[in-house]
């Protein structure tokens, strides 16, 4: 049972409005599920509701077998949630970006510095900005600096909301064998994105909204 | 519902240090985010001799009040953005999946809040107090009270701006919100200078002031918390 997340019959109303309709699905360890959908069918919604940033009408969220709410800590602790708003504070530099986050979600046993961050920066072709405050950098970059947090943290599920805007083909290549690399080192993905996605050895599941 | 997610898995020192040094660098290259509310409060104080008239005794009488009102308005002025920009841009909601406790950021979010707008006017607030006729002897306690007080502001209006988040405009209701949890710190605040302005003892408003204090720093940081998580999942 461990790391397996469980969605079973998500129903979410807006208004008079049935957005989500008992949506169900399993993401197992070392799988990747994309969900599709046209704008304003639920997506979003759902990846919230996943998180727990959301409430759900019906339905229940399990991780590991037990309802998220029941295993918040442990729960968080494996949860790296990406979302529009990826947290990107204009002002601060990559690296001062990046701080808090590995320290938000690390654990103390796993604890990244500068080096690290210096290193994830490197990954994704940014350590020339990385002392430049984020406003200077342009919107692919700023998702470059957001997505370094797939280098750096160590979270088994991965909930990417449309991980791929923004980016050019290299980006985007680098972000695939990513998340290739997490899937078949036991990681689960559940992520949003219209385009397709190729992921070498990785068989990628759907679920279709609306 | 759980409030504090349990125990921290990195130390709560560091947590802390780690987010008033990025609030502080933040703050540092957003000068206009703090210096407004300070500067509106050098405005109001020095308006108000220009207003009523020179008259050192009327000044005298008038100055504990007008230096408070004035106070807990430049701290209400501060309050709008001290959840506004995470909420925007998506920090409060990988603060609150972060699984670390919601209540101690919130309290080192707090802390800064009040470096850079409490602790200002209480380093202006000797010089304003000469202006309106205030005595030497009478300035010990007017800063006392205005630590204390701003401080308990500060607690008190973020559980305010953490209801509102998201909110467009929420200044009035904002206000609304917090004023009246407020009122307390005021009456007590103007008593206690008021008091060592006459000479009389000013330590029983002082304790007081001391005591709900307390109370802000032990329950807002909880309260907060939990209308920042509500804020959060009712968004989008």
């Amino acid at each position: 049972m461990s790391n397996k997340l469980e969605a079973k019959e998500i129903s979410v109303w807006r208004g008079d409005n049935l957005l989500l309709n008992n949506v169900s699905f399993t993401l197992d360890a070392g799988e990747v599920l994309q969900v599709r959908g046209a704008n304003g069918s639920g997506k979003t919604t759902l990846l919230r509701v996943v998180c727990g940033l959301g409430l759900a009408d019906e339905g229940q969220v399990y991780w590991s077998g037990k309802p998220i709410e029941k295993n918040r800590d442990q729960y968080y602790e494996n949860l790296l949630y990406l979302g529009h708003k990826p947290g990107i504070k204009p002002a601060l530099s990559a690296i001062e970006n990046l701080r808090i986050f590995t320290l938000l979600n690390g654990r103390a046993a796993s604890a990244k510095t500068d080096a690290d961050i210096e290193q994830a920066l490197d990954e994704l072709s940014l350590i020339s900005k990385a002392h430049l405050p984020c406003r200077a950098l342009s919107a692919g970059q700023q998702r470059r600096v957001a997505l370094a947090r797939l280098v750096l943290q160590t979270a088994k599920l991965w909930v990417l909301d449309e991980p791929l805007t923004s980016l050019d083909k290299a980006g985007l290549a680098l972000v695939e064998q990513r998340m290739a690399a997490h899937a078949h080192s036991g990681g689960s993905i559940l992520l949003t994105t219209h385009a397709p996605v190729n992921m070498a050895g990785v068989k990628v599941s759907t679920l279709e909204l609306g | 519902m759980n409030l504090d997610n349990g125990t921290s898995p990195v130390g709560i020192a560091l947590l802390i240090k780690c987010i008033v040094v990025r609030e502080w660098s933040i703050a540092v290259r957003n000068p206009g985010q703090w210096l407004n509310p300070l500067l509106f409060f050098v405005i109001v104080v020095s308006l108000f001799p220009l207003g009523i008239g020179p008259s050192p005794a009327t000044l005298e009488t008038i100055a504990p009040g007008i230096m408070w009102v004035s106070a807990l308005l430049a701290v209400l002025l501060s309050l709008d953005a001290l959840f506004d920009a995470d909420y925007a841009d998506g920090t409060l909601e990988q603060m609150v999946l972060s699984g670390q406790s919601m209540s101690l950021i919130v309290l080192a979010k707090v802390l800064v809040h009040w470096l850079l707008s409490g602790l200002p006017l209480l380093v202006l607030s000797p010089i304003l107090g000469l202006l309106l006729n205030l005595s030497l002897d009478t300035m010990p306690v007017l800063m006392i009270s205005l630590f204390l007080g701003t401080l308990t502001m500060s607690l008190i209006g973020a559980i305010g701006a953490a209801l509102t988040v998201g909110l467009n405009q929420a200044g009035v209701l904002l206000s609304l919100l917090v004023l009246p949890l407020t009122v307390p710190v005021l009456i007590f605040g103007s008593a206690s200078v008021a008091a060592a302005a006459s000479d009389i003892s000013a330590n029983g408003p002082l304790l007081i002031l001391a005591a709900v204090l307390i109370l802000a720093l032990s329950l807002a940081p909880l309260a907060t918390a939990l209308a920042l998580k509500i804020g959060v999942s009712g968004s989008n």
